[in-house]
């Protein structure tokens, strides 16, 4: 039996930033990261609800027939979704099979949870911070080899397709011209879909 | 047009689609949110789709062909047209500067918020999740008569918890059975007020959807009934023996698992391992065993009472066996021996 994951939000029909078709955020509470601008801090906090994959299924199933219809699933979020892959590979098996599953991750995870990741999710939004180390290190607080290596499983899967790799100008830490260096990189790795914006500090 | 504006015409459109596909009378008709305060969705859109739901069941169960899938795959094209998005997968070029690099969230309201994210704060039960558990566990009956038809399975129910924490609009969602449902909506009716939810500092009413789970792998379980004397074990179909004469069939106080029911179901759940022969032949179930809880509170006599498999029953004893002392019932300010049944679920 999956443990109940604690999660920091659920948002409804989300058109169409995370995949295609309509879809619901699922955002699950902790992350290995510290980024300095981090969108979701709270994630670090202890979150108030936690559900089991069962009753995750029964609150987001009320958007089912847009799911269907559109082409749309959910897109699990966070925090950092991977961590909960046990979770997910459960949720693909007792969700309608029209469903798909979105992830957005930043891959820093044991690679371990990849196993039981790539079978079960249609695409993958790929939040790569910044591809040189010292860079990674600096904004994230950890080492880039995680990043790294999950990429390169997802590129020998021969996944690329499945993934959209976002790179971010991020005030104080990179430039365009650096971002252009990281995009160079993910591209010798097979990746094609990027999306490169910055973010913009309030 | 405001971000809302736009979901909402979309997703009236799909609505729409839907509709028309499978011979579902159905008009759109404008909408009287000007979508500043409107996610993508109000309680009339809402209704809407229950109805296009319900619709679809009857046609389904008449035997009809439904067609859903894939009918409205031109949404994001679509949205598109409407709203120029962040996301761009050929260019290298400055996108739209965003304060949410992945969320294109407007100020969302109740109404697409099931809870939280985002700089909301989403509603509390008094004391929080675990005094959540709490109150319901303490609360919940179990109908009588659902336990004996072995009903059980999950309540989904939705309500709104308003600007002053008190709970309005109670709907169940979902249910395996009415008798399970109105237990359900008797139990979030008793609830104190909650903390309300904030978004962006302001309180506001939230929807919340909270899933009220019935399961017989739990004993001893407070029954409901109008005529609480009346329950006694023996109600619960295990026959009596000689034995059972010494043991007491309403003691003041139930036996307790160290911890309580919750770590009860944690233990079972630990040590539980599904017998490889039984998985194979995808055999699973409920062992319904019955034993006596002896004053010291050790266990004695353990029978199976039913089981669906051999294997099974032998991995259910096992664990009962493994289990910790209980703190015996009490009666009259004594401890006492006493009998019940407990279900030991194996659920693949």
């Amino acid at each position: 039996m999956i443990q109940p994951a604690p999660i920091i939000g659920i948002s409804r029909h989300r058109i169409p930033t995370d995949g295609d078709g309509v879809t619901t955020l699922v955002a699950f509470g902790r992350c290995p990261l510290h980024c300095k601008w981090c969108l979701n801090p709270q994630c670090h906090r202890k979150p108030s609800r936690s559900v089991t994959p069962e009753e995750l299924l029964d609150i987001v199933a009320i958007d089912d027939l847009y799911f269907q219809a559109t082409g749309g699933g959910i897109c699990f979020g966070g925090g950092e979704p991977a961590l909960r892959s046990r979770f997910i590979a459960r949720f693909r098996k007792i969700a309608p099979q029209p469903w798909h599953l979105y992830i957005e991750t930043s891959l820093a995870v044991a690679t371990s949870h990849m196993r039981e990741l790539l079978p079960v999710i249609d695409h993958w939004i790929i939040d790569v911070k910044d591809m040189h180390p010292a860079t990674y290190l600096g904004y994230t607080g950890r080492p880039i080899d995680a990043l790294l290596a999950n990429l390169k499983i997802l590129a020998d899967a021969g996944l690329q397709d499945r993934c959209t790799l976002r790179i971010p100008l991020i005030p104080d830490f990179n430039s365009p011209q650096m971002q252009l260096e990281s995009r160079e990189a993910l591209a010798k790795m097979g990746f094609n879909d990027f999306d490169l914006f910055n973010y913009k500090i309030k | 047009m405001k971000y809302g504006k736009k979901v909402c015409t979309s997703l009236k459109q799909v609505r729409k689609q839907i509709a028309d596909a499978n011979g579902i009378p159905y008009e759109i008709t404008p909408c009287p949110h000007d979508g500043s305060q409107c996610p993508g969705t109000c309680p009339k859109c809402e209704q809407e789709v229950r109805y296009i739901e319900r619709e679809l069941s009857l046609r389904r169960a008449a035997g009809k062909a439904v067609s859903i899938v894939g009918l409205s795959l031109g949404i994001s094209a679509a949205f598109a047209a409407n709203a120029p998005l962040a996301s761009n997968k050929a260019d290298i070029k400055d996108s739209t500067a965003v304060e949410t690099p992945t969320h294109n969230d407007p100020a969302a309201t109740e109404e697409n918020m099931i809870f939280g994210a985002m700089e909301e704060q989403q509603p509390e039960f008094p004391g929080g999740e675990m005094a959540l558990m709490k109150f319901i566990k303490d609360n919940l009956r179990y109908p009588a008569d659902a336990v004996r038809d072995s009903i059980q399975g999950r309540v989904t129910l939705s309500f709104t918890v308003d600007t002053d924490g008190k709970i309005k609009g109670i709907e169940v969602m979902r249910s395996p059975d009415k008798r399970l449902s109105k237990e359900a909506v008797r139990v979030v009716k008793l609830m104190p007020k909650w903390k309300p939810g904030r978004l962006r500092g302001k309180i506001v009413r939230v929807k919340y959807v909270l899933p009220i789970t019935f399961r017989l792998n739990a004993a001893p379980m407070t029954l409901a009934n109008e005529n609480p004397s009346a329950i006694k074990i023996g109600d619960l179909g295990i026959p009596t023996t000689e034995e059972d004469s010494t043991c007491i069939a309403k003691p003041d106080q139930l036996p307790e698992f160290p911890g309580g029911e919750i770590a009860m179901m944690k233990f079972i759940k630990d040590n539980l391992d599904y017998p490889p022969s039984a998985a194979r032949k995808g055999i699973q179930g409920r062992v319904i065993l019955t034993f006596i809880l002896e004053k010291d509170g050790k266990f004695s006599t353990i029978k199976v009472l039913r089981s669906p498999d051999d294997a099974l029953s032998r991995e259910a004893i096992r664990v009962i066996k493994k289990m910790p002392k209980w703190k015996p019932a009490i009666h009259e300010g004594k401890p006492v021996r006493v009998k019940f049944a407990m279900p030991v679920t194996f659920r693949l």
